[in-house]
């Protein structure tokens, strides 16, 4: 596994759906906001102020690039993309979180076995 | 409710640190229109307001570097494994509440106090309820305040105050194109002193419309119709369409002011002669140019009644628009002193080719390459932005530049959108990589409340 994607780990909740929307494809802000309300099924949903701390981080760590500016002649607003990287530190966490799953069900199976 | 809510909502923009408010406060402004309605503003509120709180402390953290913090395993780290390391303190966490809320507090105090102009920020309109930070439409850009306050020019605090303008510098604008219409709109100067009125007013009447004696209105092949509207010595009006018509007659700029109606109002054009009554035409002689042109969109506006049924109503609604802003290396055109005025006496200054162009004036002419040249003397800002207009389709383009002095503009060129031939020039810059270059200005896209005239009815007309 990268090490430069291992430093990266744990990833917060927020992080990880936004880089999880941003693996659909490039999107601006709202889209991302949009795409992780739809990827929880409207059980989690992020706010502007979140979006943007969250992609403050993501920007600064290379995890997430612009990939488009914003443009005033055709009113298209800056979308971001989800870099190699930070398809890597996806990648990482979500093989972190199964082996916290895996260990969950095994603890709570024991747990209900002794109880 | 929906403007205080943005208006809360950009004030809380506004307390973020600069960095952060810089980059991201105008996504954050899109998004919040977006949202405001499917997550609701309480939500939204709570979400900037943490928003907020993280941003401070991070900002206070990295001014004074934390030993600790610096080992701190993942800067994307919830919480959750983080509950080892000071990465804040409660002072620090004291300090950047304290900071916030003292921000907070000085901004209440100023939007209290003096209503449009916040902590230096220029508010360019007070009208709009969309925040100076909304404006701000690239990441790393700053507002104009430091270009303004450096080179000395003041930074207009209401925007409603410009079409005030508006009508004495439309009369130079020579009559070559859609963007050379005559549509000032002045009447609502003094109105619109207030901080709650929308940008881009149309004309409203001021008391009993009069009426042309006589008018007659003939149907016109809309394949032979001019694509320009011209105003001959007989009052005579041929308009591409009846939209274009009411446009005129209710001063609006852009075709997204009027709003509504059938759709042969778009398609059916006519020729409408109307004879001003003689009485009206003798005061016409001692009145100002845009008493006159008041008078003749109150007569179109009672033929609009009279002959095509027309009922329509104003309302404020929030569009998309560009804002003229100076960039951030600041403007590159100086200011120059104001046009002498004008009597009604005085005869018309409208330039021709071949002559110098009269202060208060401004000329755009197509050169042979189909690149558009625009020269102007002693001109505002309001009449750049009406003049170009014209070439960014049918988005409004408000004047958020904060200048409110005269300045002279020399072969502002560009490549117009319309024209293949011009864009395929590969010298001839867009129209706003010109402004940008030439004059230091920028477009930036934002949603600003404006007004425009809802049509309940109308009727084609009978004609005579």
């Amino acid at each position: 596994m990268n090490p430069d994607a291992q430093q990266h780990l744990p990833l917060s909740p927020a992080t990880l759906h936004v880089l999880l929307a941003l693996t659909e494809g490039e999107l601006h802000g709202y889209g991302i906001m949009l795409e992780v309300a739809r990827q929880s099924g409207g059980q989690y949903k992020i706010g502007p102020g979140t979006l943007y701390d969250n992609l403050k981080k993501l920007l600064s760590a290379r995890l997430v690039e612009e990939s488009q500016p914003a443009s005033p002649e055709t009113g298209t607003r800056r979308a971001f993309q989800i870099t190699t990287l930070g398809l890597e530190v996806l990648t990482a966490e979500v093989e972190r979180l199964s082996g916290v799953l895996r260990h969950a069900r095994r603890s709570i199976r024991l747990a209900e076995r002794r109880s | 409710m929906d403007a205080l809510y943005r208006r809360i909502y950009c004030l809380l923009l506004r307390l973020h640190p600069a960095p952060f408010r810089n980059e991201f406060a105008c996504e954050m402004a899109l998004d919040f229109e977006d949202t405001l309605h499917t997550y609701g503003f309480g939500r939204l509120l709570l979400d900037a307001t943490s928003s907020l709180a993280r941003q401070w402390s991070a900002h206070i953290l990295s001014d004074a570097p934390d030993p600790v913090s610096a080992r701190r395993p993942s800067l994307l780290a919830g919480d959750y494994v983080i509950v080892h390391d000071r990465a804040i303190t409660p002072l620090e966490l004291g300090r950047g509440m304290l900071a916030s809320t003292a921000m907070f507090a000085l901004c209440t105090v100023a939007l209290t106090v003096s209503p449009g102009h916040v902590l230096g920020i220029p508010i360019v309109s007070a009208s709009s309820s969309v925040s100076a930070m909304e404006r701000n439409p690239r990441p790393g850009t700053r507002m104009p305040m430091d270009e303004s306050s450096n080179s000395g020019f003041k930074v207009s605090r209401s925007a409603v105050a410009a079409p005030a303008q508006i009508g004495t510098a439309a009369t130079m604008v020579p009559s070559s194109g859609p963007a050379a219409i005559p549509t000032p709109g002045c009447a609502l100067a003094e109105s619109a002193p207030t901080g709650s009125k929308p940008e881009l007013l149309l004309f409203h009447p001021s008391g009993p419309l009069p009426s042309y004696e006589v008018a007659t209105i003939k149907p016109l092949d809309p394949n032979t119709a001019s694509d320009m509207v011209r105003l001959g010595p007989g009052v005579t009006l041929r308009p591409l369409s009846i939209r274009r018509y009411i446009m005129n007659a209710y001063g609006a700029i852009y075709p997204p002011q009027v709003i509504g109606g059938p759709d042969w109002i778009n398609k059916d054009a006519y020729v409408i002669n109307g004879k001003v009554p003689d009485d009206l035409q003798s005061a016409f002689q001692k009145a100002t140019r845009e008493d006159r042109i008041n008078q003749i969109r109150m007569m179109e506006q009672c033929l609009l009644a009279d002959r095509f049924h027309l009922k329509a109503h104003y309302e404020t609604r929030v569009l998309p628009v560009y804002e003229l802003v100076p960039s951030r290396n600041g403007l590159k055109i100086t200011e120059v002193p104001a046009p002498p005025e004008r009597k009604p006496s005085d005869p018309p200054t409208r330039p021709r080719p071949g002559d110098s162009l009269a202060p208060g004036s401004m000329m755009s002419k197509p050169k042979g390459n189909g690149v558009r040249v625009l020269n102007g003397r002693a001109i505002k800002m309001q009449l750049l932005t009406r003049v170009i207009g014209g070439d960014v389709g049918n988005r409004p383009i408000v004047d958020h530049t904060g200048f409110s002095g005269y300045f002279d503009i020399t072969d502002l060129t560009w490549a117009p959108l319309s024209d293949a031939a011009a864009a395929s020039q590969p010298d001839a810059p867009s129209l706003a990589g010109a402004l940008e270059e030439k004059l230091g200005l920028r477009l930036v896209t934002a949603k600003d409340p404006i007004e425009v005239l809802v049509i309940d009815h109308i009727d084609r007309p009978t004609p005579n």
